[in-house]
This record gives structure tokens, sequence and C-alpha cells, in this order.
């Protein structure tokens, strides 16, 4: 199939969805321009804006391309992944202590992002693959090697948040693909059975040494400090919220990290409860979306992306409200469509052209 | 496996989701809902500093509204050095305006600090001059300037007022009436400590009430003046006179040397003359305290005026210690022990009169607690329970040893025979009065309790005139008056050796005037006076000097007048007693026919007006206070016999004395 959009395919889209995204990423605007962070002032909201027409872009170029081609090229995809996160180590700028962008023309790019999408089509390709039906536990011993060499490449720019994301998604895919849940289950319990073993056979300053190594931010001072001024921010909004004016925590520079990976907070302090609930309603709206995409699709592939992609967006979202306000520890994880940052809204609106190709093509 | 098979996994997925985001909303819920209170009170605090803004002070005044203490309005500057643009050139700028120097400015202006005060308190133009700079960074608030107009007039009975309020006298005693209700102001900050948000005014500050005093500033002023010159004279380590008016326990002057300038406190050469000595520093009183012997003997019985005691020769030994007087004294009235101050003679009556007795009656003046005059740091003195006494106690504290009593107690007790017998609390605040001069409190007279009878204080009273007229209080007689008192000499005990000292210790005189009726009762002590020459009675003609300007100035007439019927009008309260006896001075001036004519009387006190009246034979009517303003009849009108002269004051202005 070429690349092009079909009238027939123009029909299935799906406006609703689409509808979700564009209302989050107004909010998102809103909420950014409010914020006048640093020297940038009004310049953050144009630059995410100019992200999100770059991400529309991409958007369109996925759904335009059948998701089953994409994932036959997941191996593909995946394996260039690894070599530009291997890149990072040599080529790879810092920024605050983290190795993670990498310098493409005038942008800079975080290749751990987009390499979760390489991920969730490589492992699709591989739970479809004809030769791998049913899944065994052998298939499954063949993951091992392709969730660590990532996890560990991401953990040790470090981007321990993104690492962790490939776990979720894993899941989600295997349950999605029909591995027998007896399995599963299995696999789970040994999985927690063998996590505090394996804690345990460590001595107190190797556990310390994992923890700063998966960590370095691990001051408790500053992460707590973190996530008392993002509690503050939340609970000062209370029902209603302060308002774009009042919102002096969000406003004032109390908050850290407000316009990227607290800005939950800031939303929460302006518009309060209600506001928080619309916001949630928003996200619930474009997951049950992607369920529905999943639960439509014509075959296991499209059903497996779209249930990976609606995945993986559910992970972050929960993820970063949870680390926000305080029910998770924090790692670094964006709020898709939210937070300021152009690989996240670039990958957001790849996600959601992969959802989009999915939907599309459902009555193909 | 078919794709309508895998169904059921999609809603798995879904419902853990579904799951999840019931937690976090829940999540949200208990933040936003249940502790939001928590929660937007620490948000608060965080980005909004309070200001306090200063009320304005409330005055201190004397008894007729002279200001002793005002505040005046001024301005604060401080910096907040985050948001000052280029420190040196601000430095530059202010500190001509401030008169400081641009390099302490400018240290202060790059402090690490958010908020630093660069000068307190100035002057209305001056804050107006920084405010015409218009530099960011830089603030003022009002923060009200204290003056004291009569700079160390009364200084220990004002104290004086810090950055933060009262810090010794009436200024601390009554800081919360005077310091009115401070304001609030919210100054809102960032996460840097940048003020972002102006001022906003949450509460006006109310302004503070007026204390008025029961001072009296010519009074202070005399006895400040006559204490000060005693005090040089002498060369004494302090010096203090306290005169208080019997009848209310109104305190009508405190004046202690070294003394201070409140308006410019700090420059002292130690804090030690802040101290309100009269009230916080007890010493051992001496021969006055024969006095309050006297009275407990005279009120038990034990002794009377006539009654002989032996001198003894002038020494007396008890437990194995020997007492000496001045002069080797032989049979010796009680009258005459007074006059004399013997020491053996006291001792005998002291010992007639019992430990027990002793102790009640002091205790009943008053000593060996605190008067509750309301002032900061008042000591009780001493006087310990007879329980704790040796052999010795009873005689030596008949002599006034072994006892000791601040200024303001000794002055109080003695008071209480110059009131009839009853102790009166002594106080120093008639008034509180607000903003707009309507009183809100008043303070009146309180008995605490009868000490000695009516009977008593006439015998006293008697030999304490004798005292002045006969004896060793001679140098404080006032001519025309009759003054009772009584002179003490104490040398003080050598911390060395345990023993007192031959040098002199506390020379003091305590006594009130006008004997039959006293107007006023005054202590003068003089601490270690160093010039011998003064002699051991040099307190008494400080006593003298003090007593005569104020009975001056109270218009009180010498004892050779003559008495005059007073009517007052109806419902018009007079402000003198009727039984106050009035000089006459009227030169007898007739009309042709013989009749007398009325004389001009306007601008006249009441009873200088009354004097000259007094042999007219009128019956006069009196309405309001102060000095005479209208007259009826007329001037020049010849008089009947038994006419009724009209007389209408009115406050007289502040400083006509």
């Amino acid at each position: 199939m070429m690349v092009g959009i079909d009238r027939r395919l123009l029909q299935n889209v799906d406006w609703p969805l689409l509808g979700a995204a564009l209302g989050l990423i107004a909010l998102s605007a809103t909420t950014l321009a409010s914020l006048n962070v640093g020297r940038a002032g009004s310049g953050l909201v144009l630059r995410q804006l100019a992200w999100v027409g770059l991400g529309t872009l991409a958007l369109l170029v996925v759904a335009s391309l059948d998701y089953r081609r994409l994932v036959r090229m997941g191996p593909a995809l995946y394996v260039l992944g690894l070599a530009v996160l291997g890149a990072v180590f040599l080529l790879g700028r810092t920024v605050s202590g983290a190795r993670r962008w990498i310098i493409v023309g005038p942008l800079s790019m975080q290749p751990s992002e987009i390499f979760k999408l390489c991920f969730l089509l490589m492992l699709v390709w591989l739970l479809t693959a004809r030769w791998a039906q049913p899944i065994t536990l052998i298939i499954l011993a063949l993951l091992v090697p392709i969730v660590a060499v990532p996890f560990v490449l991401i953990v040790r720019q470090p981007d321990l948040g993104t690492a962790l994301l490939l776990w979720p998604l894993l899941i989600a895919l295997l349950v999605g693909a029909g591995v027998r849940l007896r399995l599963l289950g299995g696999l789970a319990l040994a999985g927690f059975a063998a996590l505090p073993v394996a804690w345990l056979a460590l001595k107190d300053y190797q556990r310390e040494r994992i923890l700063v190594y998966l960590d370095p931010f691990r001051d408790p001072l500053g992460s707590a400090y973190n996530v008392i001024q993002a509690k503050i921010a939340i609970g000062s909004g209370q029902l209603l919220g302060k308002g774009i004016a009042g919102a002096t925590q969000s406003r004032l520079a109390f908050l850290p990290e407000r316009h990227t990976d607290f800005i939950f907070a800031v939303f929460a302090e302006m518009w309060g409860f209600v506001g928080c609930l619309v916001l949630l309603l928003c996200y619930a709206w474009l997951l049950l979306r992607g369920f529905d995409i999943a639960a439509a699709a014509r075959d296991p592939v499209g059903r497996l992306v779209a249930l990976g992609v609606t995945s993986l967006l559910a992970a972050q979202i929960l993820i970063n409200v949870g680390m926000v306000t305080g029910l998770l520890p924090v790692v670094g994880i964006p709020l898709p469509f939210m937070s300021y940052g152009g690989s996240s809204m670039l990958v957001s609106m790849m996600a959601l052209g992969l959802l989009l190709s999915v939907r599309m093509r459902q009555f193909q | 496996m078919s794709v309508q098979g895998l169904r059921p996994r999609v809603l798995i997925l879904a419902a853990i989701l579904a799951v999840a985001f019931g937690g976090v909303t829940a999540r949200l819920g208990q933040l936003q809902i249940l502790r939001h209170a928590e929660l937007s009170a620490m948000a608060e605090r965080q980005y909004s500093r309070t200001v306090v803004l200063h009320a304005q002070r409330g005055p201190i005044v004397d008894r007729q509204g002279a200001t002793l203490a005002a505040s005046s309005p001024a301005e604060s500057l401080f910096a907040q050095p985050r948001s000052v643009g280029d420190p040196v050139r601000v430095a530059a700028r202010l500190a001509p305006i401030v008169r400081m120097s641009p390099a302490e400015l400018h240290a202060a202006l790059v402090s690490p600090r958010p908020f630093v005060w660069l000068r307190r308190r100035l002057p209305p133009a001056v804050a107006e001059r920084v405010r015409a700079l218009r530099e960011p960074g830089l603030g003022l608030v009002a923060e009200p300037l204290r003056l004291y107009p009569n700079r160390e007039l009364a200084a220990h009975v004002l104290g004086f007022e810090g950055v933060d309020g009262g810090l010794e006298g009436i200024e601390r005693a009554w800081n919360d009436t005077l310091q009115g209700g401070p304001g609030k102001a919210v100054v809102g900050r960032d996460a840097l400590g940048r003020d972002v948000v102006t001022q906003q005014v949450l509460q006006p500050p109310a302004p503070g009430n007026g204390v008025m005093l029961t001072l009296d500033v010519n009074i202070q002023y005399v006895a400040e003046r006559e204490i000060d010159a005693a005090y040089r004279r002498t060369g004494a380590k302090a010096a203090m006179a306290v005169v208080l008016e019997p009848r209310t326990g109104d305190v009508l002057a405190i004046a202690i040397r070294p003394t201070f300038n409140p308006n410019t406190f700090l420059d002292v050469p130690s804090r030690d003359v802040w101290r309100n000595r009269a009230i916080t520093d007890p010493f051992e009183p001496g021969s006055t305290f024969k006095v309050i012997l006297a009275a407990a003997a005279l009120e038990e019985g034990v002794v009377r005026p006539s009654d002989r005691v032996f001198g003894e020769n002038g020494a007396i030994t008890i437990a194995r210690t020997t007492i000496h007087d001045w002069k080797k004294y032989g049979w010796l009235t009680f009258a005459e022990v007074l006059q004399h101050s013997s020491n053996v003679g006291s001792i005998k009556v002291g010992l007639a009169l019992g430990g027990a007795r002793y102790h009640r009656y002091m205790s009943a003046f008053g000593f060996g607690a605190p008067t509750g005059v309301g002032l900061p740091g008042e000591s009780r003195g001493l006087l310990r329970d007879p329980q704790r006494w040796s052999g010795l106690s009873l005689p030596t504290m008949s002599i006034g040893q072994e006892v000791s009593v601040t200024a303001l107690q000794m002055v109080a007790a003695v008071g209480a025979i110059a009131n009839g017998g009853t102790l009166m609390q002594p106080h120093l605040v008639r008034a509180v009065f607000d903003a707009d001069g309507r009183e809100a409190r008043r303070f009146g007279p309180v008995a605490v309790r009868q000490v000695i009878s009516a009977e008593t204080v006439r015998t006293l009273t008697r030999l304490l005139v004798g005292v002045v007229d006969a004896g060793t209080g001679h140098n404080a007689a006032i001519p025309g008056y009759q003054v009772a008192g009584k002179t003490g000499t104490a040398q003080k005990l050598d911390p060395a050796t345990g023993r007192y000292s031959r040098a002199p210790g506390v020379l003091s005189f305590v006594g009130f005037a006008p004997a039959d009726e006293p107007r006023f009762v005054m202590l003068v002590m003089l601490d270690e006076p160093r010039n011998e020459q003064w002699g051991s009675e040099a307190a008494a003609p400080v006593f003298a000097a003090i007593g005569r300007a104020v009975l001056r100035y109270l218009d009180v007439p010498p004892r050779d007048a003559r008495p005059v019927q007073i009517v007052t009008g109806p419902g018009v309260e007079s402000p003198i007693s009727a039984r106050v006896r009035l000089v006459s001075t009227a030169a007898d001036a007739s009309s042709a026919d013989g009749r007398p004519l009325m004389p001009e009387l306007r601008g006249q006190a009441l009873r200088q007006a009354l004097a000259t009246l007094a042999p007219l034979r009128l019956r006069v009517d009196v309405t309001g206070s102060g000095l005479v303003i209208r007259q009826v009849p007329a001037a020049g009108t010849a008089l009947e016999p038994g006419a009724t002269a009209r007389l209408v004051l009115a406050s007289r202005s502040r400083g006509s004395q």
C-alpha cells in the first residue's frame, strides 16, 4: 500500500479521539501560556505549538501508513532505535546530569521517547508472528533480552521513568496477545517473588548504589521538595481552583518542573478538583477510544497495536499523575499532550497516528 | 485465537485502567477537598509575607494633659536586595538623602537576605525624597517616631519605646494600651523571595490609646530641678524624690538621678541609669523607719508621747551587740526620742511592742509587698517573717535596719499617716483615653487598708511636726507651713565585712505638709553622698525646697490665713475642700458711702478669688473650675452685706503656672 490517503479511509477517521487530543493540547497551551517560565515567556507556548504542528505532520504520516506494514518494519525500527540509544552515549547532550538528548538540526530529540514506539512495534511483530503461536515459555524467554537491552540502555542515560514504561507496555501486550493467563500469572508471581529475594541478597551499600544508580537525583530533600510543593499546589487549588492569576504556587516558581513533569499540579492549582475531573475525563475518553479501536480492529495485529498504544498512554498518564499527587515515587515521566517537551508531544501524536491507522483500516 | 475471543482481554485492561483512574480521582479528592485547608494554608505561608503596619502610638500626658510622650509620623526604609537594580548606583543616590555612607548602604543592598532595613523612622520629608528616587527594590513602611518633648523629665516613669514596643516604664507597662492594634499588609513573593504583589492592606492599624498619668509636670519639674542640684552638690551615687498626693495615692512626681534622655535612650554610659530606682532598688531606711515603729507603738498603746524612756547614756547592748546614739541621752520623752532620733529609745519601744505586733504593722503599712503601682520591675523590698528573726532583729528593725524598702513603699506608708491612717495604693495612671480624646477608662484612688486610727494619726503627726520644729528635721521646715517628717541616716552593710560601714549610706527625709491637711507626702533620698560638708541631713533641705514650691504651686495658703465660708453652686463639684483656709490679701476697697466695692477677680484662680472676697462676707456661688472668666457683680459695684457673688470659672490653659 502506498503512502497516501484513500477517500474510504477518511470516512473512518476517529474524530472523537482527535477531539479529545485537541482538547488536551488546548488545555496544555493555556497552562503553559499562564506560566511565563523563565526568560522564554510566551516563547514556550509557541515552541510547544510548533511541536504540535510537527507532531500533526507525523500523525498524518503514521496514520496514512498501514499499521501492518509498520509492524513488519518493527524489528528494523527496533534495531535502529537501539543504535540511536547507543549513539546517545557517544553524541548525546547532557542536560541536568542526564544524557538523554541528541541534536538533529535545530531540534533536540529524546531518542528514548521515540524508542517506545519502536519497541511496541517490535513486540507486536514478535507476538503476532506465525511461528510464535501459541506463545510459550520459550517465546517469553526470547522476550527477555529484547526488553532488557533497551531497558539497561535507557536506565543508564539515566531515564528511569521511560525505562520503567517498557514493562507495563510489555505486560499489556502479553495480555492482549492472548498469552494464557495462568502462564502470565505464574510469571508475575515468580517476578514478584524474585524481587525481594534479589533485593535481600544485596548488601546495604549495593542497594544504595543501585538506588543511586537508578536515580541520581535521589536527594531526599530535593525529591521531597518537589512532592511537597506539588501537593501544596494541588491542595490549594481546592474544589474550583484559584484561576490563572491566583495560582501562586505555580506561577511564583515554588513548583519545580512545573512546565514539564509537574504540569498536572499547575493545572490542579488553577482549576481545582473540578478542572482535574475534566482533564481526567478527557484522558479517559481518549483511552476508551483506544480500547474501542482495539476491540474493533480487524486483525490481532491491529488490536495489539491499538492496545499497546492505549496502554502506553494510560501508563504514562497514571504514573505521571500518581507521581505528582504523591501516590508513586517521583520518576521523570511527562504527561502526554500536557507537558512541555517536543519529543513527548511528537511521540504522543505518532501514537495517535498508530491508533488512527488501525481505526481507518478496521473494515478493510 | 480469534479476534472476538480476545475481546475479554481488552476488557480486563480497560477495567484495570478504570480502577487506576478511580484511585487517582480519589487521591485528588483527598488533596483538594479533604486537605484543602491545610495545604492552602501552607501555600499562603509560602507566598505571602505579612508586614506589620505600626499603629500610631498613643500619647502619654500628665494629669492636666501636658504631653510627656507623643508619636509623630515617620517611615522606615527597607530594601529587597534581589530586586535592586544596580546596588552601587542606588547606594550613591540614597546616601546623601538618608545620611548614611554609600559603603554601608551598598553592603546592605548586596546582602543575601531577601529583606533588610536600611534606616528606621525617617522624617516624612526625607521619606518623600527617597520615594522620588523611584528605585525598584526599595520600600517605605510607616513606622511612627516616639518623641519625649520634655527630654529627661520623668524619664524613669515614662520609660521609652524601642522598635518593637515599650521597653521600660509606662511605655512598657502600658504597651498594649498605647500601641493600638497593629495593622496587617500582605506582600506576595515568589520562590526566590522577590516581592511580586504590591502591598495590600488587610487591616488598617488602629491608633493606640493615650494614657493620662497622675504626674504633674510642674511638680515633676521642681522635683527634678532640686534633685538634680542635690545630686551634683553632694556627689551622691543616686538621688531621688517621690511625691504623692496622700488622699488619693496619686504619684505626683518621681525624680531620679542619674537620668537619661528617652529620645536617645541608648546613649547612656550604663543601662543602670534607665532603672527606676524608686521602685526597683530597696534600701535600708534607717531612722525614717522610726515613723513606722512610732505608728505601731502609739496605735497599740505601748507608749504615749509623754512617756519617758531612759536613754542609757547613749548605748544599749543586745545580743552582745552595742548600738549607740549620737549623743549620751538620759531620760527622754517618746516625743523627744523621735525628735532626736534616739536609737536606744526606739529600740526600747520596739522591744516593748514586740516582734509579732511590729511585723504586723510593717506588713499593714505595705512593706515586704509590691505597692502595685504598675511599673515594670517593682521590688517588694525585704521584710522577713518573725520566725526567721535573730535576737538582734527586733532592735535593729526598730531603727530601720535589717529591713529594706523601696522609696515608693516608704512614701506610701508615710502617706497612710498623712491620709488619716488609710494606706492608699500609689498609682500613676489616672485615665486612658482613645484617639479622639474620649476617656475610655478612669482609675480612681484605691484604699488598701486602714492601718492606724485617726487618733494615732493626730498624735503621730504632732510628734513628727516636733521633729521638724525642734528636732533633727529642722532643715525640712517650710516657712509658713507645718511640716511633719523624719530624717534618716542609714549606714550600708559593707558586703566585705558584713558590718555597717562608717561611710554615709543612705540619707533620707520623709514627710508631709501641711501637717494638719496634707497635700503632699514626699521622700527625698540621697544614696552615698560623697561631699561630707552637707552632713547627715542633706536630704531635709531638698525636701523643703521641693515642698515649698509644691505648696505654692498648689495654692496652699500659709498657716496664718483666715477661714472663709464657701458656698458652691447646685450640682457643682467644688475643686477644693470646703474646709480649706484661705489667705486674706485683699486691700479693703470701699465705695464713697462706705459700702465695699466688688473687686476685679477675672483671671484669678478660685483660691485667690475667694481669698479676696473673704473679708467682704459674701455668699459665693462657684461654677466650673480653673480661672475666673466671669463675675457678677462686675468689678467696682458697691456691695450689700450678705450679697451673693457669682463666679464662673474655666480651665486654665496649660503652662499658665
